[in-house]
């Protein structure tokens, strides 16, 4: 029996994958979790392991072509045992949407949710329950109330369970739909409604639920405002990395225009027609968006969105690492063939003041703050496509040339696009690597759902004053971005104290194995 | 100020407006006995057999004599005993008295009130339990009100009477003993044409009008304390013309609206309502707007159990809130 091996989905906003090249024919023998094929995707390159040991049976989807998630690949006859796994003909599989609906299907048939308890004998609205109650003295509802009701309001969708009013429903289907009252309060206090959490029937944006949001936005914008000050558009939009974690699928227009009002400042911004096609001036074009372009933009504009942005800077007189790194590096480079650049210093020192504030290495939840016991360090790298942000997980368990060998490898293969799944996800904590492009000072944004992200700024040589003499010095300038909800300035000033102070400690004496 | 059943409203209403003004009369089938309601006892003996007039079981004369008489300046108040038996007279109503104004180029008009008992819950059958109102909502050149507490019957009877035109006024019979309220003793007119916002509420917006308006009261309460739902409920009092303005304003404050009434769903007051509210007030909508009508049978039935199916009540509305604010 031939079991089916179907496009995975790569990251949640991955609805579809390119098969680059079959590494195995038909009738080749597979191993279990041996690889089958290179998929790339808009975010990462991967490998597909096998799902079953047996004897590759046929390869459904040519080299080169595109295909949604959930889509079936190729089969494998089971070496052994039957499957049971194997069951939709591959060619209903092979039209299957990306992202199937199990809520939809679960939705219970509308009699099932006709409300006939309501209608019982006494009911709800026995005398004793209402102000005056006259309908219900003595009267008794007849149990045919229930299907009354639904022949007289045919066109009356069908009642939620008690449980949707109350809280969260598992039925999400109606979590697009938009009512008119809805897109109107959206459109005129310019809310993407992607970031509500509908309490209507099926998940339902309501009129209200808008009307709520609206109510708390006032404060939320004040917030923002007043913890991340000066201009930020550009910059941002540059050094920030983007979003390797679980974002939504791309929305169109929406978006669009979201990325729109992102990259342009908002004072010049002409306003997208409701379409989301702009008007373009004689001298203006449209460059249309890139997936990566269009998830780097969602992930921007949510991320500044969700957390309430701090800020701070130290200056770090790296001299001493100056001194040092410049002593050793031709001889690293010659010995262990990649180049020793500040960038492990600055996880060394990032992973030492994490490990001794260990609040920052976490996310925030409604439910509470979330520590994370494991340090992964996110390394924002530029790429030809865009920023990609690269993990090196249990960066404490690398000593200096572990981590330089570590960071080089994921940044060249960032660059190629040849990074696997697994790691450009779970970073807790990221570093985002400026200097280079000749930044003395960045305000970074958050890669959600971390909690912070330091830069390392240029390494400038300046004059400063050390016991009242004036001295040169090289200086390095951190700055933190990070969620005002999870901490306080009071928690990242020690913090950043820890790192300057680790950072100037670095000299000769720093071992780097 | 007294607390009035709504069928003392109308008697004493009808009592004062005989006694200020001559020209007042009354006729329809067994008045001078008082009425099968007692709505006109006691009259007889006050103004006697010229203005309390007795008629043949013969609707389209009642309403054909009071149109002559309304042309030759009395005003008529013409009782059809069940407004199930108002049918014979359609010819009458809307051939001749909703376009005399029209026709003779606002020369002429009749000033002429016809009253007519409607609907069921009493256990009356086919042929005394039926809402006509629809019939006559459809006909430019009258006016239609159905109101549904005391204050309110004095204040449209007064209006009806004063009018330079045809009013049909609808009483819910079912209200007549069963609804009591405050009732000035002094004139009052309620304007034509007016809605009334019955209770206030930013959840959804309930529209009806006779006894289903207090049915609709009874169960907004019942959902308040329940579920925390919160209903505005207009009683739309005048069904022709429409009260537009409360109409939309109302609907737009909430987004969700329904439309309870008796008469049966097809083509009910409840479509115009909602043809309306989605043609003029779209973007403020927030759910469909739902409509809660009797069912599309051709009476009201004998049988009690049938007659309960047929009938709103306030646990049908009830769940129909429910189903809307869940929405």
């Amino acid at each position: 029996m031939a079991a089916e091996v179907r496009m995975p989905q790569l990251g949640e906003s991955v609805t579809e994958g390119t098969v680059v090249r079959w590494l195995k024919q038909p009738g080749d023998r597979v191993a279990l979790d041996e690889s089958l094929a290179e998929i790339e995707t808009e975010k990462v390159n991967v490998e597909i392991p096998s799902p079953f040991a047996g004897t590759l049976a046929q390869l459904l989807v040519p080299e080169g072509e595109t295909v949604q998630v959930g889509t079936v690949l190729a089969t494998i006859e089971e070496a052994g045992a039957p499957v049971a796994a194997a069951t939709a003909p591959s060619q209903a599989a092979a039209s299957a949407p990306a992202q199937p609906a199990p809520a939809r299907a679960q939705r219970p048939a509308p009699t099932s949710r006709q409300p006939a308890p309501a209608f019982s004998a006494t009911g709800p609205l026995g005398p004793a329950s209402t102000a005056h109650g006259m309908f219900s003295t003595g009267e008794s509802a007849p149990p045919s109330d229930g299907p009354t009701m639904a022949r007289q309001a045919p066109s009356a969708p069908s009642p939620a369970p008690a449980g949707d009013r109350n809280g969260q429903s598992e039925d999400q289907s109606m979590a697009g739909r938009y009512s008119p009252a809805v897109l109107r309060l959206a459109r005129e206090h310019n809310i993407e409604l992607g970031r509500l959490q509908g309490s209507g029937a099926g998940g339902r944006i309501t009129r209200k639920d808008v009307q709520a949001y609206v109510e708390g936005m006032g404060n939320r914008e004040q917030e923002t405002e007043a913890a991340a000050p000066g201009n930020l558009g550009e910059e941002r939009a540059v050094f920030a990395p983007p979003l390797l974690q679980p974002l939504e699928p791309p929305r169109g227009p929406e978006t669009q225009e979201l990325e729109q009002a992102f990259e342009q400042p908002a004072a010049s911004a002409p306003a997208p027609s409701p379409a989301g096609q702009p008007a373009l001036g004689p001298d203006e074009e449209l460059e249309p968006l890139t997936p990566t372009r269009r998830a780097i933009a969602e992930h921007m504009s949510r991320s500044v969105r969700t957390s309430p942005h701090a800020w701070m800077m130290v200056e770090v007189d790296v001299s001493r690492l100056v001194a040092h790194r410049g002593a050793v590096k031709a001889e690293f480079a010659a010995r262990e063939g990649v180049d020793l650049t500040y960038m492990p210093f600055m996880i060394k020192a990032a992973v030492t003041a994490l490990k001794q504030h260990p609040r920052l290495n976490s996310s925030w939840s409604d439910a509470g703050v979330i520590l994370k016991r494991q340090i992964n360090i996110g390394i924002a790298v530029d790429t030809p496509q865009g920023l990609l942000v690269p993990v090196i997980h249990g960066a404490d368990n690398y000593s200096i040339a572990g981590l330089a060998k570590r960071a080089q490898d994921l940044a060249a293969r960032a660059r190629a696009r040849r990074l696997r799944l697994e790691e450009v996800q779970g970073g807790t904590f990221t570093i985002d690597n400026v200097g280079p492009i000749g930044s003395i000072l960045s305000q970074p944004i958050i890669n959600q759902p971390q909690c912070a992200i330091v830069t390392m700024e240029s390494i400038v040589k300046r004059p400063i004053v050390i016991d009242d003499a004036i001295a040169v010095r090289s200086l390095m300038n951190c700055c933190i971005s990070f969620d005002h909800r999870i901490v306080d300035g009071g928690d990242i000033g020690p913090f950043m104290k820890t790192l300057k102070a680790t950072l100037e400690a670095m000299g000769s004496e720093t071992p780097l194995y | 100020m007294a607390l009035k059943s709504n069928l003392e409203a109308i008697r004493d209403t009808i009592d004062q407006l005989m006694a200020e003004d001559e020209s007042v009369m009354l006729m329809g089938e067994d008045v001078e006995e008082g009425g099968v309601f007692r709505a006109t006892e006691g009259l007889l003996k006050k103004y006697g057999p010229q203005r309390i007039m007795d008629t043949p079981l013969a609707e389209s004369s009642i309403v054909g004599v009071s149109i002559g008489a309304s042309l030759n300046g009395m005003r008529p108040i013409a009782e059809i005993q069940f407004a199930d038996f108002i049918l014979p007279a359609v010819n009458q109503i809307i051939s001749e008295a909703a376009k005399f104004r029209y026709r003779s180029a606002g020369d002429w008009s009749c000033p002429l009130v016809i009253r007519a008992p409607y609907g069921g819950g009493i256990h009356g059958g086919l042929y005394h339990s039926q809402s006509l109102e629809q019939l006559f909502t459809h006909q430019p050149g009258l006016k239609v009100v159905a109101p549904c507490t005391p204050y309110d019957m004095k204040g449209l009877l007064r209006a009806a009477v004063r009018d330079p035109d045809p009013v049909i006024y609808f009483e819910h019979k079912r209200t007549y003993r069963l609804i009591r309220g405050e009732v000035p003793d002094e004139p009052y007119e309620i304007p034509i044409g007016k809605a009334e916002i019955r209770r206030e509420g930013d959840d959804l917006t309930v529209f009806s009008y006779g006894l289903a308006m207090h049915m609709c009261l009874e169960a907004a309460e019942a959902v308040a304390n329940e579920d925390g739902v919160q209903c505005a409920v207009v009683d739309l009092r005048t069904l022709l013309p429409l009260d537009r303005e409360t109409i939309l304003e109302t609907a737009k404050a909430t987004g969700k609206v329904l439309i309870v009434h008796e008469d049966n769903l097809t083509c009910g007051l409840g479509g115009e309502i909602a043809a309306l509210i989605a043609e003029h007030a779209f973007d403020y909508l927030d759910g469909p707007i739902m409509r809660l009508g009797g069912p599309d049978v051709p009476a009201v039935p004998f049988n009690h159990v049938l007659e309960e199916f047929y009938m709103p009540s306030p646990a049908k509305i009830a769940a129909a809130i429910r189903t809307l604010a869940a929405y």
